[in-house]
């Protein structure tokens, strides 16, 4: 360890002799004979001197004069400086502390005095060195987010005034600093921290650890709008390609008695509720945000007993296949069976845990209800997969990798089947330790889900770097497009492209409408999440949609059309093959069951079922049967397939075979049939 | 102790206290004598009070001062103590006979640093 170096400035070399005697043990000595050496060897830089020994009387420049020039140097301001002198007078000594001398020594001196004088000074001096370093922000040099609420407190306490307090907040600073560079953050903070300086007179301001900044002010002194004014206009000086907004939260200092980390707060959630905004500037705390407070204060009083009397409630929205038309997964979705508050979507709540860090216990809790879900022979027979949420800080809380292996070998599931979603926030923060998680969930086979594709800033980035299996696109993003719908579908359109090429299976989520179905299906994109075909469901109805396919394009009269003009198409056809087929498979058609279930309404059929069943192709025959006819047809419906139904006609029986094709926008069904005398 | 040493005691030096004073051994405490013996501050006393420059006369008898006191040179020690508070006050007055005072303790000193035997 480097010694200590202590500087002897006196004239007498038999003085710095002595000195340098006493002190070598203890310490590096480095003498000079005057003031002006004395200064040349500092500003030298050749040496870190920890403390001066200085005599007052000496050629070319005296004690006094090098006290005064010295102590000027804020570089210097923390080096102690004893000052030995024969001139053992008060006023000497009163002189000398007042030119800002640590500590005065008569000569003749006692050695043993001078050195425990100097162990004092340079300990007394390191530690002030080590507060400082927590109480002063390096990169600004103002106080750090510590010693604001120590010096606040005190200030409040002393102010006769009433208070007021500041919360500062930088729009998207974090994406600020990733883009221009941690040098340019800098340049902001300082830019900030400066205005600070100069503006508030009265007061006691800091820069928080959240890279927010704090001001503690009496009410009538500054005018908030001065100080943004200012700020806006020192930060458009910088000179940067992207605008900074900057955000105040206001709240005013009432009793004096509460807690200024609790006072502060208050500040900061009226920033958050502008925090987003490009027009609105200043937000005051008030009754709104009160109460969002206290509804984040219920949330957080009532999570734990949610956790253990299992009250939040996974559901299930299922992901179909628009080839095959059934369900092959479903994503777990959380919701939140309050008992006082009533049901509960994750916007509520969601971000109350992430703050308290308690998403990672609800995650924990989602994930092995998914697994206990999975491990149903139901689900094991149909072969069927669940995604599970993994949220930013769960990586940093727990070991994910160690509890989803757990999850899966208690529950004796293959880890393909519960598949990952992390979502693009996840990637931002300490990307390295992100990577490395996921590179040992997927070596023990787990599968990714790239979530919310599109919705951050560096996804394209993000994907070259991270080991994917799928990736999800959210509708819901391009949709809307301001106006230029065409550019957004081309996006989509490329994104789905690039994913195949690179081999990522896409899933689309927040499908609510049929075009936007047809569109995907036509680039290829065959899973589909949304609205469209169901919201998510409570796990008895997922089951219940298992193996029922659904029909792709929902509104009836297009669907009709489209069937109608397949069956129109094949048995309009001339010549033999079609007779052939026309004898194989007997009378066919497409009839539409009115919702009482009594009206048939033939609307199209072979030439058969007309010479078999009369010009209105077996309309008569149905309504003849129509109970029969209709328990037929509602099984049809309700299980999606072929059903046979047995009829008389005359005494003659027919076995009409019904398929169901859709429900039209009046409630009526249509169904195809097959129908064959004996 | 060294016969030096035992020399200046005899004359008044308190010489322990010298060495305990500014932490050395008997080697060191000699050669800072060998280096006062020569200090230039004795000439610069001789010339400023010839001179009646009583300023530079007070910085000398100071700097002599500290030394002596930090050395434990007693009978030195005490007659600077007497000029330099006559030369700080600005008391002309009986000037002489403390210069004379310490100009015999001077010579006393440096008989008994030069004396060889």
């Amino acid at each position: 360890m480097e010694k200590t170096t202590i500087l002897i400035i006196d004239d007498s070399t038999i003085n710095r002799n002595i000195l340098h005697n006493v002190l070598k043990s203890k310490y590096e000595v480095v003498e000079a004979e005057n003031g002006q050496v004395a200064f040349d060897i500092l500003n030298s830089g050749a040496y870190s001197i920890s403390a001066l020994l200085l005599d007052l009387s000496m050629p070319v420049m005296d004690g006094y004069s090098f006290l005064k020039i010295f102590r000027a140097n804020p570089g210097f301001s923390s080096i102690p400086v004893i000052v030995i002198t024969g001139d053992d007078s008060t006023e000497a000594e009163v002189q000398a502390l007042k030119l800002g001398a640590n500590d005065f020594i008569p000569k003749p001196f006692s050695a043993v005095i001078v050195c425990q004088r100097v162990a004092n000074h340079v300990e007394f001096s390191r530690l002030r060195e080590q507060k400082e370093i927590y109480e002063i922000d390096p990169v600004t040099g103002i106080y750090s987010e510590r010693a604001f609420f120590l010096e606040s407190t005190l200030f409040l306490r002393d102010c006769k005034t009433s208070l007021q307090l500041f919360y500062i907040g930088i729009n998207s600073f974090s994406f600020i600093r990733n883009q221009f560079g941690i040098n340019t953050g800098n340049k902001i903070l300082c830019c900030i921290a400066q205005i600070l300086r100069t503006m508030i007179k009265e007061g006691v301001f800091g820069r928080l650890a959240d890279d927010g900044f704090a001001v503690c002010l009496p009410r009538g002194s500054l005018k908030v709008e001065e100080l943004y004014d200012a700020m806006d206009k020192g930060l458009s000086k910088l000179g940067l390609s992207y605008d900074i907004y900057i955000h105040f939260g206001i709240y005013f200092i009432n009793d004096p008695t509460k807690n200024m980390r609790d006072m502060l707060y208050k500040a900061e959630l009226a920033e958050n509720s502008i925090r987003d905004s490009f027009v609105e500037k200043f937000a005051y705390y008030d009754q709104k945000i009160r109460d969002q407070l206290a509804k984040e204060q219920e949330i957080f009083g009532s999570m734990q007993t949610a956790l253990d009397e299992e009250q939040f409630v996974v559901h299930f929205q299922p992901v179909y296949n628009l080839d095959s038309h059934v369900p092959v997964s479903a994503e777990a979705l959380v919701r939140w069976n309050h008992p006082v508050k009533g049901w509960m979507y994750p916007s509520d709540f969601i971000p109350v845990f992430e703050k308290t860090g308690f998403i990672s216990n609800m995650d924990c809790y989602v994930w092995e209800k998914a697994c206990q879900v999975l491990s149903t022979p139901f689900f094991r027979d149909n072969n069927l997969s669940l995604s599970v949420n993994i949220s930013r800080t769960d990586f940093y809380q727990i070991d994910v990798c160690g509890k989803l292996c757990a999850l899966v070998e208690k529950y004796d599931l293959e880890p393909k089947s519960l598949k990952l979603e992390i979502t693009e926030g996840a990637y931002s923060q300490q990307p390295l330790k992100l990577l490395a998680v996921m590179e040992r969930l997927r070596g023990k086979g787990f599968l990714i889900m790239m979530d919310d594709f599109g919705s951050g800033y560096s996804s394209l980035n993000l994907l070259k770097d991270f080991p994917i299996d799928y990736l999800k696109i959210d509708m819901k993003f391009f949709e809307n497009a301001q106006g230029n719908q065409k550019r957004s579908d081309s996006i989509v359109s490329s994104i789905i492209q690039m994913a195949q090429r690179i081999q990522i299976t896409v899933v689309a989520e927040g499908v609510e409408t049929e075009e936007q179905v047809k569109f995907l299906d036509s680039l290829g994109c065959k899973l589909i999440q949304g609205y469209y075909f169901s919201k998510p469901v409570a796990l008895e109805e997922f089951t219940k949609k298992i193996g029922k396919k659904i029909l792709v394009y929902q509104s009836g009269s297009e669907r009709i059309q489209r069937e109608m003009s397949y069956w129109e198409t094949f048995w309009n056809l001339s010549g033999e093959g079609v007779s052939f087929f026309s004898d194989l498979f007997g009378a066919f058609g497409v009839f539409r069951l009115s919702p009482d279930g009594k009206n048939f309404d033939v609307k199209s059929c072979n030439p058969i079922a007309k010479k078999l069943f009369g010009e209105d192709g077996g309309r008569f025959l149905f309504e003849m049967n129509y109970e029969a006819m209709d328990r037929g047809c509602d099984k049809a419906r309700s299980e999606h397939q072929l059903t046979t139904v047995s009829l008389l006609n005359n005494g003659v029986p027919v076995c009409v075979v019904l398929k169901f094709i859709t429900d039209d926008d009046d409630n009526s069904f249509l169904f195809s049939f097959m129908a064959h005398r004996f | 102790m060294s016969q030096l040493l035992e020399r200046l005691r005899d004359w008044g030096a308190d010489v322990d206290d010298g060495m305990q004073r500014i932490y050395a051994d008997e080697e060191f405490y000699t050669k800072c004598l060998n280096i006062f013996k020569t200090d230039e501050n004795f000439q610069k006393l001789d010339i400023a009070l010839l001179a009646r420059n009583y300023n530079d006369a007070f910085t000398a008898a100071h700097t002599l001062k500290g030394v002596s006191g930090n050395l434990s040179l007693d009978p030195l020690y005490k007659s600077l103590c007497v000029l330099t508070e006559k030369l700080r006050a600005k008391d002309y007055s009986n000037l002489d006979s403390s210069c004379s005072e310490v100009k015999r303790k001077e010579m006393e000193f440096l008989k008994i640093m030069n004396f060889e035997g």
